[in-house]
């Protein structure tokens, strides 16, 4: 199998991302379980029960496996995770809620990566009275959980899915800032910016052609790293009533519904819960690979 | 050493101002929160009325000159809701919060620490790789579904706890527990990775050929040194306890500042909001300063002042 050169150069030999991966069992039962969770979040649709489909004929069933016809159910499909109070089928609804929960903290990583990354380059570069300010805020709301901040900022612009994925989004951009910051001020001390700057190349070039390719590994593994918390915080908020409001299932929704059954139905508490852990889990596991990947020597420091 | 009190201080009132004023303009940015707290079929003249009431008709520079003075008195203005002023009702719920903090804090802190010692004493083994199994585990769970999976088994299976609920010590249990399970996973690691960076110095050995018995290294020598960059550690986990905490009380009922946070976010009460948050922002920054001096005045070499 012939190795796969990455686009940017590495300072030194790297070995092949699939390679690496064949030695971790662990990191790579990770990413099986990621591309699982993935693939069925994409094809949520394609289940043949609807999520929103009230029956309360079967309210609070069991999870089992066969069809139960007296409850006057047309449909085909066993409830194989139970039904919940409404009797609406919890495997759809978790499946859906997972097409959500990914959509929303994929979108809150984005802007936050964006948002992050260009204020970092610039505080960094820039530096003088821009780079107190900017970091200045970054320690401020470091110093707040971020829970506690989104939650602030939810009260404002209020509940939804687009606003919850900017909230988490517009609050979760500081970590990437302070590390690219970080990363900039290392890096512009290289001979290889001095050589771009004494050749003529503009500020805004030597930032973006030279300087931001060299944190692409930093960035990524935050990403990674950050999508967890996201999908945590994501939760966290449908929990409290204050994310994407119900009908839309939502894996904080569900579990917060379940309290209201909760001496009845277990599989309401049980099984959206496992979902969330798998995908949080597999996410810092798969983040954690990526850090050893891109930097080696600093293996398991954090 | 004033000196650097002094500065931690005017550190925390910079930081306290910027989350404030980040919150306040959030707020007044992001729409009328008038027409949010108005019925949607009030005429004009009654919104006019009702903005001119609040103050939202003047401009927003000089809303936002006075609403640092105001809360520069410690004056949050009144719920919307309850019409009672948000100051006292922070202040009022924030024993509760102190109380369950705490605990949890110290709960994590009495069990994370023997367990990253006891993993980094058998690296390596079974033990080892389980402990880590579980910190990581731990860390995956939201700490509203360890609340949920706590309340199942002993308020529901095994119903010997309170499921919910303020007031006596059994109360306390499940809470604490959902958010020391929380910040255990974090303590287990830092004690881990500083105890085997001790256990690798040369000293350990010197001490360890001298006839010293295990425990006798393990104690006196290895956590003594290990246990800076736990402590530094530990005064930043406060931000995390704080974070659980509001979800752990929302779950429990537990009376405390986080569900207030919760509820006053979800109905919109901003005074509230603006109140809640400020309070945890100025608990946590002076728990982070208390335990930084504290760490400085025991061990010279932790002293973040000269």
């Amino acid at each position: 199998m012939a190795l796969s050169s990455a686009d940017a150069a590495p300072p030194f030999a790297r070995k092949s991302y699939l390679i690496s991966l064949k030695h971790h069992p662990l990191a790579f039962s990770a990413h099986v379980v990621l591309a699982l969770a993935i693939i069925g979040a994409i094809l949520a649709s394609a289940y043949p029960v609807d999520p929103l489909k009230q029956n309360l004929m079967s309210s609070l069933s069991p999870p089992s496996f066969h069809v139960d016809h007296s409850t006057g159910g047309r449909s085909t499909v066993p409830a194989v995770l139970g039904t919940d109070a409404l009797g609406r089928d919890l495997a759809s609804r978790i499946l859906v809620a997972t097409r959500i929960s990914l959509a929303v903290s994929i979108l809150a990583v984005l802007i936050a990566t964006i948002v992050g990354v260009a204020l970092g380059l610039i505080a960094g570069y820039v530096g003088g009275a821009l780079d107190s300010v900017v970091m200045r805020i970054v320690d401020a709301l470091l110093a707040l959980p971020f829970v506690v901040l989104a939650i602030a900022v939810v009260a404002a612009i209020g509940p939804g899915l687009a606003n919850v994925a900017l909230v988490l989004g517009f609050t979760g951009w500081v970590t990437f800032a302070k590390l690219v910051r970080g990363e900039v001020l290392r890096i512009r001390e290289y001979s290889f910016i001095e050589a771009a700057d004494s050749i003529g190349c503009s500020r805004p070039r030597i930032l973006v052609r030279h300087i931001l390719p060299q944190t692409f590994g930093l960035i990524l593994v935050n990403a990674t790293l950050t999508m967890g918390q996201m999908i945590i915080s994501e939760a966290t908020l449908s929990f409290l009533g204050l994310g994407v409001p119900s009908p839309t299932p939502t894996l904080g929704g569900i579990l917060s519904d379940a309290q209201q059954t909760f001496f009845s139905a277990w599989w309401i508490v049980l099984f959206p819960g496992i979902v969330l852990m798998a995908i949080i889990l597999s996410i810092n596991i798969v983040g954690d690979f990526l850090r050893d990947y891109f930097e080696p020597g600093e293996a398991g420091a954090r | 050493m004033l000196r650097f009190i002094a500065g931690r201080m005017i550190q925390a009132i910079v930081t306290i101002l910027i989350i404030v004023s980040v919150v306040f303009l959030v707020l007044n940015l992001s729409g009328d929160p008038i027409r949010m707290m108005i019925s949607p079929t009030a005429s004009e003249h009654e919104v006019a009325q009702m903005r001119a009431a609040f103050g939202f008709d003047r401009p927003l520079g000089l809303r936002y000159m006075d609403f640092l003075l105001q809360i520069s008195r410690l004056n949050f203005g009144n719920s919307i809701h309850t019409q009672q002023p948000a100051l006292q009702m922070a202040l009022q719920r924030l024993p509760a919060t102190l109380l369950l903090a705490f605990t949890a804090f110290a709960l994590a802190t009495v069990v994370g620490i023997p367990l990253g010692m006891w993993a980094a004493v058998r690296r390596g083994t079974v033990a080892d790789a389980s402990v880590s199994l579980v910190s990581m585990v731990g860390q995956a769970m939201p700490v509203f579904w360890i609340a949920l999976l706590l309340i199942f088994a002993f308020g529901v299976l095994f119903p010997i706890l309170p499921p919910s609920g303020y007031g006596t010590l059994a109360h306390l249990v499940l809470p604490s527990i959902s958010i020391a399970l929380f910040l255990l996973a974090g303590i287990v690691r830092v004690t881990r990775a500083s105890m085997l960076d001790v256990l690798s110095q040369p000293f350990v050995t010197v001490v360890r050929s001298k006839g010293l018995g295990g425990y006798q290294v393990l104690f006196k020598h290895v956590l003594k040194n290990a246990s800076i960059p736990v402590l530094t550690q530990l005064s930043l986990q406060m931000r995390f306890v704080i974070g659980g905490s509001v979800v752990v009380e929302s779950v429990f009922g537990w009376p405390g500042i986080g569900q207030l946070l919760a509820q006053a976010a979800y109905g919109r009460d901003y005074p509230a909001v603006i109140a809640a948050t400020f309070f945890i922002a100025l608990f946590i920054l002076a728990f982070s300063m208390v335990l930084d001096v504290a760490y400085g005045a025991i061990d010279p070499r932790v002293r973040l002042w000269h």
